[in-house]
Order: structure tokens, then sequence, then C-alpha cells
């Protein structure tokens, strides 16, 4: 993150010296590397190189430790053999007798067969018996010649001393040998025969070694490869040091090669022979730089030095050091190349921000001329008259709708004072918010009145960081429309207020609470004081269920959680009984306004629910009053209905008795009485026939209430047809002319509605007897909106002051005389109308025909 | 002739002694055999008339409203009988119920005629029934 910020902070600055900073950063973290990868090399060679040499040098010292021991060794075991030769007390014994009789072949076999032995065991070369003057006695091999002459010295020394001598490294002049020289060493042991007492030497044992044999090859073998490395033999003689053996780079040195210590301090062979022992580096015998491991050898005089060319000792180190090179070189410039990726990806990265950034910039020029575009839009598409002052109180800018508002353009208001503009040359008025604003630096606001308008004027300062005033803005808004609005809420507040107050219905509001589980009463109008008996003061802000405690028990209190939950306004009656008396009865209609406050309206419905109540129970009793008269009515008419059965059989008996008898008293009597007698005998006759007529009327009336009314389509038309062709037919003496409407249909009684008709035409018939142009007419008209049938005549009509009896039974208008008849006919008639739900009037005017009315209603 | 009787049953004796007259002012003279209520009638007809066969009544005259047994009562078993289920029955009654008339002819009546008031129609009607059922009229041969 901060790497980053770096980054972008170093490429925001952008100039070209960073860049250059930023170049060479790498290259020196490069250079940083290399010698850091030098140091680290040159660390590792020097500690590798004296791991090396330590190593080295423990090699050396091993080997050379190695072969002088072996080389003591060796030089051990011989100066052992020639011990043991010397003290073999058999042995000396044999040889000295040999000596003392050289013919004693006994002992000469004997000798000879040992010295072969001893010969063949070991690396001597030759073993041989010399007499004390040197003579040679026996020999093995013994085609050699006599050694003693070149080596008197030691024999008379080991003659003299009897002790062994040995004679050191030698060179002898040999014929046969390629060098013209072989190299020996030799032990010279005396023979001195224990059994003699005087312990006088009488020879001398002469044992000749050959070094090539033995020594050599120890001193010549080098453990492991090496091209220069070597082990030598070194003894001082005088102030020379001799090399005793062969070297490994010079030919012919056995013996040969020999240098003079003072002249070579730094030759190991010379270290060697000074004494020294120890690792050395010198320079060797080539004048090549060599280090050597020098050890004395031990029982000799000799030193062993072990050497090897330091070039050769540092070769690995060296062929190490190239690999590492080499490998480092690799590394190197591998790491170069890798730097050069990544500073070249650094690059490119760099111009592509850089590039993000030019692009950054030109978005930002053109986000800021839209800015500043949209904003002078904005500002003049304010409805608001906005504009800017500096602070010394001119105008600085003014959007549209100020310039629409005072009715000047800019040029008229910029770099003007803004008091004078406005106020003109008077004196600012008192409500003027700008010098509040200069004292408080806070908003400041009034509400003037410009041209009938209503303006709400305010003003903010602009401060700098130090709270300076800078600068202000006026803003300047047209709130007439508002003000208005609160006038008119104020009017339409102050009305529903007084309608609130004095209306008939109880109307209380409530503010939910506890989630809707309770209500706090908020306001109540004078009628809801009067019907729930509270007091205005005394409720408002307290919970209902605590001011109307039976609100829960009525389950007001739930109904009121309902719509206050479901916002579904709806009635709900409350109400009381003590006992059977009605204590109270409200009607409750509760609603939610939009506010979320639940408004209850409610109406005292007691007196009504009273008046109610009485009102069903009255019922209740007038039905029960109508049953039992109902009751009553059903047995008064099985009553009537016995009566006229009874009339019908037992009244007409006696009838036809009284006729009969009289009939009989006239047939069988008539000559006993006169005219007179006859005459009342007809009159009797007559009676009775004219009571049977009325006894006949009688029950055809009773058989209209009683009988079932069936109903079915009617064609009335069709059946005023018919029955007037009866009439026509009972007299045919008779022209009347018949009008009858067409297609008249209704549901109803078809045997009652016939008989309607025939009383009707029938009446129509008869009283029509005495016209000269009788008309009948049947049809239909509208009486009072209402359809109404008639059947119209021209006859006889009636006075219309009695046609309050026309309907009743046995009521008649006309004389028997003129209009026979038994006056059931309308009573009939009337009858079967009110039967079918109707009612009959009629209208006459005596003679001038008369009119009967009447409607039908449609049975079902 | 004299063995076509006729069975008259009716209760009232004005009406029977006019009906009698009727008859004999029709000149009919066929016995005429009275019973005065339904009870009386049965009796007469399953028990005297049963133990002689011929003495079946050629023709029944029935008033509907009787003592003990009604008129159509008598019919009812009249009609039930084997032996005089084919006797024309006429109703002669007082009655012009429609109920009366429709169960009269439901029951077998062979005729059904209201006595009128006037004893001249009477007469007629009378004389007209004798005429037809004892005359005109031939009886079932069983």
């Amino acid at each position: 993150m901060d790497e980053t910020q770096t980054n972008r902070d170093t490429i925001d600055l952008g100039s070209s010296n960073n860049r250059r900073k930023r170049f060479r950063t790498p290259l020196l973290a490069f250079v940083m590397l290399v010698i850091s990868v030098c140091i680290i090399g040159i660390v590792y060679i020097i500690f590798e190189s004296e791991q090396m040499k330590v190593s080295i040098r423990e090699d050396l010292s091993t080997i050379a430790d190695l072969k002088a021991t072996q080389i003591a060794n060796w030089k051990a075991e011989r100066s052992e053999d020639a011990k043991q030769m010397h003290e073999s007390p058999l042995f000396q014994h044999i040889a000295a007798q040999y000596l003392e009789n050289r013919q004693d072949t006994n002992s000469r076999q004997l000798l000879t067969q040992w010295m072969n032995v001893f010969y063949q065991q070991n690396d001597y070369c030759r073993i041989a018996l010399l007499g004390t003057e040197g003579e040679l006695v026996l020999s093995i091999p013994d085609k050699q010649g006599n050694p003693a002459p070149s080596h008197k010295d030691y024999l008379d020394e080991a003659v003299e001393t009897g002790k062994i001598v040995m004679i050191d490294l030698h060179s002898v002049t040999d014929s046969d040998s390629i060098e013209g020289s072989r190299i020996f060493m030799c032990y010279m042991i005396p023979v001195i025969d224990p059994t003699e007492a005087s312990k006088e030497t009488v020879g001398v044992w002469f044992v000749q070694l050959d070094p090539s044999k033995y020594l050599y090859p120890i001193v010549h073998t080098w453990q492991g490869k090496s091209r220069t490395a070597e082990t030598l033999l070194v003894r001082r003689e005088g102030n020379e040091v001799v090399y005793l053996n062969e070297l490994r780079h010079k030919k012919n040195t056995a013996l040969k090669l020999r240098f003079k210590l003072s002249d070579t301090p730094n030759l190991p062979a010379t270290k060697a022979v000074l004494g020294l022992e120890g690792i050395f580096e010198g320079r060797d015998y080539r004048g090549i730089k060599v280090v050597s491991a020098i050890r004395k050898v031990y029982g000799t005089s000799w030193s062993m030095v072990a050497k090897i060319d330091k070039k050769e000792l540092y070769l690995p180190l060296r062929k190490r050091i190239w690999v590492i090179s080499f490998v480092s070189l690799i590394l190197l410039l591998a790491l170069a190349q890798a730097v050069g990726v990544v500073d070249r990806r650094r690059d490119e990265e760099w111009l592509r921000k850089q590039l993000i950034l030019e692009q950054e910039k030109a978005k930002l020029r053109d986000d800021y001329r839209k800015i500043a575009q949209e904003w002078q839009e904005t500002f003049d598409s304010i409805s608001d008259a906005i504009w800017l002052m500096d602070s010394d109180n001119k105008i600085i800018r003014a959007n549209s709708a100020t310039t629409n508002t005072l009715g000047l353009n800019s040029e008229q208001m910029i770099g003007k004072h803004c008091g004078t503009l406005l106020h003109g040359a008077g004196e600012t008025p008192d409500d003027c918010p700008y010098p509040r604003m200069l004292s408080t630096k806070a908003r400041a606001a009034t509400e003037i009145k410009l041209d009938n308008r209503w303006m709400s004027v305010s003003v903010d300062p602009i401060l700098d960081d130090n709270n300076e005033l800078i600068g202000a803005v006026h803003i300047m808004r047209d709130i007439s429309y508002q003000k208005q609005a609160e006038q008119a809420l104020r009017e339409s507040e102050s009305i529903f207020r007084e309608l609130f107050e004095h209306m008939g219905s109880g109307v209380s509001i409530y503010k939910p609470v506890e989630n809707g589980s309770n209500f706090i009463i908020k306001d109540i109008n004078d009628a809801g004081e009067i019907i729930t008996n509270s007091e205005h003061d005394k409720i408002i802000g307290r919970f209902v269920t605590d001011v109307f405690p039976q609100v829960r028990e009525k389950r007001l209190l739930h109904f009121l959680s309902e719509v206050n939950k479901t916002g579904v306004a709806a009635h709900f009656d409350t109400y009381n009984y003590i006992g059977d008396e009605l204590e109270y009865w409200l009607g409750n209609y509760v609603l939610k306004l939009e506010s979320g406050e639940i408004i209850a309206i409610y109406n005292d419905l007691t007196d009504r629910v009273k008046a109610e109540e009485n009102i069903k129970k009255l019922n209740e009793e007038l039905e029960q009053r109508v049953e039992e008269r109902t009751a009553q009515l059903e047995i008064a008419n099985q009553e009537l209905e016995a009566f006229s059965y009874s009339v019908s059989h037992d009244l007409r008996s006696p009838l036809r008795g009284i006729s009969g008898w009289t009939q009989a008293l006239y047939e069988d009597y008539a000559d006993k009485l006169d005219e007179q007698a006859k005459g009342y005998l007809n009159r009797v006759v007559s009676e009775t026939q004219r009571m049977s007529q009325l006894i006949e009327g009688l029950l055809k009336l009773s058989q209209i209430s009683k009988s079932a009314l069936t109903p079915e389509d009617v064609d009335l038309s069709q059946t005023a047809l018919e029955v007037l062709e009866r009439l026509k037919e009972e007299h045919p003496n008779r022209e009347v002319q018949i009008k009858i409407q067409p297609d008249l249909h209704t549901l109803g009684d078809k045997n009652l509605l016939e008989i309607l008709l025939t009383n009707l035409f029938a009446n129509a018939w008869k009283f029509t007897g005495k016209q000269e142009q009788p008309i009948i007419e049947f049809g239909t008209t509208t009486i009072e909106d209402k359809p109404a049938y008639f059947v119209r005549d021209n006859g006889a009509g009636f006075d219309m002051m009695h046609a309050t009896k026309l309907f009743g039974a046995f009521q008649r208008m006309h004389k028997a005389v003129d209009y026979p008849g038994t006056g059931v006919g309308l009573a009939t008639v009337q009858r079967i109308v009110i039967r079918h739900g109707g009612r009959i009037w009629a209208e006459a005017k005596p003679n001038e025909g008369a009119t009967f009315f009447f409607t039908l209603q449609e049975l079902s | 002739m004299s063995r076509k009787t006729i069975l008259l049953v009716e209760d009232n004796a004005s009406d029977i002694e006019l009906t009698k007259r009727a008859l004999s002012k029709s000149h009919i003279a066929n016995t005429i055999i009275v019973k005065e209520d339904g009870q009386e009638a049965l009796d007469y007809l399953f028990n005297e008339c049963s133990q002689n066969r011929g003495t079946f009544p050629t023709i029944i005259m029935l008033d509907i409203k009787l003592p003990k047994i009604d008129g159509l009562e008598v019919l009812r078993r009249i009609r039930a009988d084997e032996r005089t289920r084919r006797i024309p029955v006429i109703i002669l009654t007082s009655s012009g119920e429609k109920e009366d008339i429709g169960n009269s002819y439901n029951l077998g009546a062979n005729s059904y005629i209201r006595k009128p008031v006037d004893f001249n129609q009477f007469v007629e009607a009378v004389k007209g029934l004798g005429l037809y059922w004892l005359v005109i009229n031939e009886a079932s041969p069983f």
C-alpha cells in the first residue's frame, strides 16, 4: 500500500529528475549485488583454501608419518636381523668353527644352508662370511667379488669392537648396472664364538641390502593420484644435504644430488637435515613452490620429506574459484536481465499511468466544464430568486429567477449594493435579515410583501476559514401560494373544528400506543363528552382503558385494535342492560386516519333501540293476536262451510215440501178452491222458488271463497267472447254491439275469472235490455298509472250515491220487476277480484250506463 | 211388470210421499219399497232379497244424507257385492255439492238427480227417470 502510494507520488510529480532517479535505483542495486556476490565469493574462497590447506597439510603429515614409520620399522627389522645373527650362539659357533677349520664341510654345508634361507627370506642381495682380514670365506650368491676392500674401515671396526657395524646407503660402482653404479646398505656383523672365553672376533658376516627392493618402493609409493606429490629421503653429509633415492622429477639423483645447506635455506630437504619437523612451504630442488611435511626417520640418520607442488595443491581451489566466478557471472547476467525486464515493465506501467493521468485530467476538465454548466443551469432553473454578494454587500451573481422577480437584468444588478437595489435610497427596513446575519454570522430570514406577493427572504453568510465574512447568499422565495394554503388550511381547520365541536355524534380521537394494544385519548368533542359522561380536560392524554374501563369488557378495545391493525373502517355497537332494562346503546363507527390516529364516531342510540324493542315487542304481540284471530277465523270458516252445506241440503227439503204439497193441494182440491185461493197457492209456489234461488246464490258465493286457486295463463279476451256468445245464444232475440280488446292475458284461476266475466257481462246484458242500441265493451285502461280492466255498457246505469252498496250480497239497485236478480252477482265478482289481489269499483249515471273497473294481480 | 220393484232409500217423510206421488203421477205403478236409513236398506238388500233371488229391486233411488249409514257408503257396499253390483242406482238428493256428485259417480252411481224445489219439475224428473230406467233401459241379464 505504502509502496504504491510512493510510486503514485513519484508519478504525480512526474519530473525527468525523478525518472533518472528511478533508473539509478536498479543499477545501484545491481552493483551492490555484484559487490556482495564478489565478497561472498572471496570469503568463500579464503575459507575454502584454508580448509584445503589444513586438509592437505594433514594429508602430507599423515603420509610423512606413515612412511617414516614404515621405513623406521624396516630399518629396525634389518637391525634386528643383524642382531640375531650376532647373538645366535649356535650360528656364531658354527661360523667360528668354520673359520677355524675351513675344511669342515659339515659346518660349511650347514652355514651355506642357513645363509640361503636368510638370503631368500629377505631383501638381502648378498650374505658373505669374511675373515678378519677381509678374505672372502663364504658368499651367497657366491659369484660376487670380495666386498671387503671397499669397506675395509667398517670391517676393521667390526673386528675391533666386536659389535655390529652398519654401512649406510652408499653407491657402488657396478659395470653391470645401467647407471654404472648401484646403491646398497650393508651390515658388518662380527663372528664371535660364544664357546671361546677370549671372545675374540674371528670373522665378520657381511650382509648386503638392496634398497630398491623394499626401501625405495616404500619411499616412492604415494596414496592417491597426484601429479607432483613425492616422498624422498635425505641425509646430511657435512654441509650438504644428499638425496638418497631416485626423485620423481629428476633422474639419476640417488646419492648424487646434493645441495649446500647454506645455499638452500628454503629447500625442504635442507630443513629436514637441519633436524626440523613439521609442515613447511618452500621451493624444492626444481625451484618450484611446494608444501612439504618433514619427519625424522627413527633409528636412522635419514629424514623423510613428503611434498607436493603448491600449484597442484591449490588446483581444485582454483577450479572452484573458476566455477564460482562463472556461476556468479551467470547469476549476475541473469539478474541484470531480470532487472532490465522489471525496469522495462515499470517503465511501461509508468507510461500507462501517465496516460491514465492525462485522461483523468481531461475528464476532470470536462467534468469541471459540465459541472459549471450544470451549476449555471441549475442556478438559473431554481424558481427561488438567488443572488450572491461579496463582503461589501455588492451583488456578484444572480440567477434568472432573481432578474425575473425583480424585473431587472443582470447588468442592472451586478456590482450594485443589495440594499440600494432592493430598498432604493430609503433606509433599510427593520426586518432586513442582512444586518442580523452580519451580527450572528448565521442564516437570517424574514417574510416580506412584494407587489401583493409574499416572499420568504433569507440570507446565508459565506465564511472563510477564519470565520470572516467573504460574501453572502440571498434567497427569495415566493410563498404566496403557501400563505394562501395556510390560510385555507386555517379556515378549513376552523370549519372542521366547529363541525367537530358541534356535531351531534360523539367523536373521539385516539392515538394507538403499546403496539396498538391500548389507546391514548387525544381529543373528544362536546357531544362525546355528553354521551360518555366525561369531561374533556380530565381525560385528554390518558389511556382509554383508564378512563373507560368497560372498553375491555365490551370488546371496544379489541375492535379499536383491529381497525388499527387492518385500517378497515367498521361499525360496532356497545350496549349494556341492567336486568331487562337497556342502560345505554352506542353505535360506534371506527376508522383509521392516514396519520395513524383512530377516530371513533358514536351516537347514543339508547332511545331508538328502546323504541325498536318496543315495536318488536308490539309486533310479537300483534302476531300472536293475528294468529289467534286467524284460528278463530278458520273456525268461523269451517262453521260457514258446514252452514252452507246444510243450507244446500236441509233448507231446500222443506221448501220442496212446501212447494210439493201446495201443488198437491192445488191439483187434488182444484174443484174446491176459488180463483183467489189458487192465486195464493201460486204465490206460495213462486216464493219457494225465489227462496230456492237465493239459497243457490248464497251457495255459489260461499263456494267462491272456499275453492282453491289454480293459477294459469288465461286469455281474458277469448273468455269474454265465449261468455258473450253464450249470452247471445240464451237471448237470441237481442242485438247487442260487442267490443272486446284482443289479447288480454293474465295469470289467474280460469274458472273464477270466467265466473267474474260471466257476472259482469250478464249484468251488462241485463241492464242494457231496454236500450235500443246496446253496447258492451271490454278492455283495459290506465288508472292512477296502473292498468285496469273495464266492462262498460250504455244501459240503465245507477246513481253513484248507492255505489257503496253495490258489491254487498243481496244488495240490489233496481226493482226486481224491471231487472230481476238475486243480488249476489257483484258480491261474487268482488270476491273473485279480491281473491286475485285486485280491487273493483264502478262509475255510473242513471240511464247513461255503467262502467265496472277492476284490477288483477297476477298470481304466482 | 209387477216384479220390477223400486227401492227408495229416503229418511224425509215428506220427500217419500212426494216421490211416491211423483211416481204415481208419472204412471209408474211398480212396487216401491221404502227404507228410511242406510242400515235398513242394506239389511233389506243382503238379508231379505238374498234369500229370494228374484226380489232384488230393479232400480235403487238413494238419498245421500241418511241416518246411521250414509248414502255413499250404501252405494259403495252395493257395488262391492256381486249380487247387487249391476243394479242401477240413481242418487236422488237435495245436494248440489260438486264433491257429492263426483263421489257418487266414482262409487258407480248410474245417475245423479238433484231434487228440484219446484214439484212440477220434480215430477218431470221422476217421470223421465222411471221411464228411462224401467222401460227403455235393458237391465243386465245376470
